[in-house]
């Protein structure tokens, strides 16, 4: 009875000494009454007595709920893993959804009339809106209308006689598409201009 | 009438016993009565964060309003918005109220961030706290930058279009993310759910959690003390109750907003612009908000490219320092370092500057 209150009480009052469970309540030294290193070492707080880290036994021990704990985190990783992938192709729509304005490859915009020297005229090209222009000398040119800085829709300016962007103040040259000013790195993509039946047709060059 | 009286009284009082046996009261009285707020000159900033959490409630009530008769399709948002400012009973003040409220609520909140930063709130053991606002305002700015698109108008097709084209320059995820964003390469429909979705369900339910754990981690922390008013000798320090004294300030302060809110609805009820058309040109004069009109300017400002950088990438990364530097002010100035924290106040004078000047500058260009 003795035996047994002690067992039972002496771990929670002191819990830094390695206390064997083998019915006695003294420390396990390696070389006391409990029987031997190999069932004292299961039990013994690895805080409180470095050396068990240097037991074969104890090794098992720890790795085992070493391996425990990175199976459950890897478990987590996984799943979330998995939960997430089917989200992430969810709201990833597939490519091509206006793939029949994506195909046009030419657009008739307007009559020559229209579009009298010196002005601009903005038009939806497919998927993309573009531009065509009809400079002072009655040249006819058309380009992607996409700000090549952060994609606003360029328009023609005539009393600057240019490309402009009004977001940012990018300006384009109207008769090549090349960036002149403000802060757009790289020239309009051409399109190809012709006149058909008195018609301004625009196609992809 | 008497005994009318004591019944009452009997009521009550049952009531609160019935309340006090099954919730923490004591705990919570205690916690009210042991909240104080340091009283000194820089006191008045105190109440920013009440200001915000207010202007925050009228968002979630007229919020939920909106909804009632917004429709987040292509071809009837603008028309429901257009309904809503003409036909239905107190249409245009709800909505105004909405998009006022939103604007003096990234006001305060920027007071706020300020404040804090000022009076160098951040440091230990107040990091979490100051992280979390910094969340709150990122997640605050999302909220705007995603309201925005929703009545689809040419102004918010535009600036929509510009904010998910610099999320794409973002070097490793960023076509990824805009592209889920966008729904596609191009703003359609698509944008219009998505926006739709994260406006009025994910932000929220993200911004009510970590509002929680904001508000939880000041009443854990107490409220922040200046540096010179810790300095004081304890009989110099004065302080108020927070309950009722600072409490009942705050309400005070509150209409007062509220005041100014109403008079700004009233007064200039928001308008909307003509419907959005994604094939016509970008309307020669367009500007962002008030609070997306720094990086906006700066935008305009840098050439085409920078060394190898194409100039937009530049651009983004040197705002994105900005952003670190908040993050990490409370490692750099940790209260050890006299000259680190007045490098720290220098940064802050400096950046509080530059947003300030680049957005008059942008405001008059």
């Amino acid at each position: 009875m003795s035996d047994k209150e002690s067992s039972e009480d002496k771990p929670v009052a002191e819990p830094a000494p390695p206390v064997g469970l083998c019915g006695k309540s003294e420390p396990c030294s390696g070389s006391n009454s409990c029987g031997g290193k190999s069932s004292c070492t299961e039990h013994v707080d690895p805080d409180a007595d470095p050396a068990a880290y240097l037991d074969d036994d104890y090794d098992e021990v720890l790795s085992r709920s070493d391996f425990m704990r990175k199976a459950f985190g890897g478990t987590v990783l996984l799943w979330g893993g998995v939960a997430l992938a089917p989200i992430v192709a969810y709201l990833t729509p597939p490519p091509g959804e206006d793939k029949e304005a994506a195909k046009v490859t030419s657009v008739e915009v307007c009559k020559v009339s229209e579009l009298p020297k010196g002005t601009g005229k903005n038009f939806r090209f497919g998927s993309f809106p573009a531009v065509v222009i009809n400079d002072m000398e009655g040249q006819l040119h058309a380009f992607n209308a996409i700000c090549t800085h952060l994609g606003c829709t360029v328009q023609f300016r005539a009393d600057k006689q240019c490309i402009y962007c009004a977001c940012h103040g990018g300006e384009y040259d109207a008769s090549t598409g090349k960036n002149i000013a403000g802060p757009p790195p790289k020239p309009l993509p051409v399109l190809k201009v012709a006149i058909v039946d008195d018609k301004i047709v625009v196609s992809k060059a | 009438m008497v005994s009318n009286h004591s019944h009452r009284q009997v009521q009550e009082q049952g009531i609160i016993q019935y309340i006090e046996e099954r919730l923490p009261v004591d705990g919570l009285r205690e916690l009210a009565e042991k909240k104080k707020v340091p009283l000194h000159k820089h006191s008045i900033w105190y109440y920013l964060g009440g200001i915000a959490a207010m202007l925050l409630g009228v968002q979630f009530l007229t919020g939920i309003l909106l909804m009632v008769y917004y429709v987040p399709e292509i071809n009837s948002a603008h028309a429901s918005i257009l309904k809503l400012n003409s036909q239905i009973n107190f249409g245009w003040f709800v909505r105004s109220l909405h998009s006022w409220g939103a604007n003096l609520l990234i006001l305060a909140l920027f007071v706020h961030m300020f404040s804090a930063y000022f009076m160098k709130a951040y440091r230990k053991p107040r990091e979490l706290t100051w992280w979390s606002g910094l969340l709150l305002m990122v997640i605050c700015l999302a909220f705007g930058f995603t309201g925005y698109l929703l009545p689809w108008d040419e102004v918010s097709f535009f600036a929509t279009k510009i904010g998910l084209d610099i999320a794409e320059k973002m070097p490793v995820l960023g076509h990824m993310v805009s592209y889920m964003l966008r729904g596609g390469d191009s703003i359609t429909q698509a944008t219009i759910s998505r926006f739709f979705v994260i406006h009025v369900a994910i932000l929220p339910v993200l911004l009510v959690g970590l509002l929680g754990g904001h508000l939880f981690l000041v009443q854990v922390h107490g409220i922040s003390e200046p540096e010179s008013f810790k300095k004081l000798p304890p009989e110099k320090k004065s302080y108020e109750k927070f309950f009722p004294t600072f409490f009942f300030k705050d309400i005070l302060v509150w209409v007062l907003a509220i005041n100014v809110l109403f008079g700004l609805t009233t007064l200039c009820p928001w308008g909307l612009g003509p419907e959005a058309d994604p094939f016509a040109a970008a309307p020669i004069g367009i500007k962002p908000e008030w609070y997306f009109l720094a990086p906006f300017q700066f935008l305009k400002l840098i050439p085409p490219m920078v060394g190898p950088i194409e100039g937009e990438l530049f651009g983004i990364l040197l705002m994105s320092v900005v952003g670190v530097v908040f993050v990490a002010v409370p490692f750099f100035d940790n209260g050890t370092s006299k000259s680190y924290a007045k490098t720290a106040t220098i940064f802050g004078w400096l950046i509080l500057a530059g947003l300030i000047g680049f957005s008059i500058w942008g405001a008059l260009s």
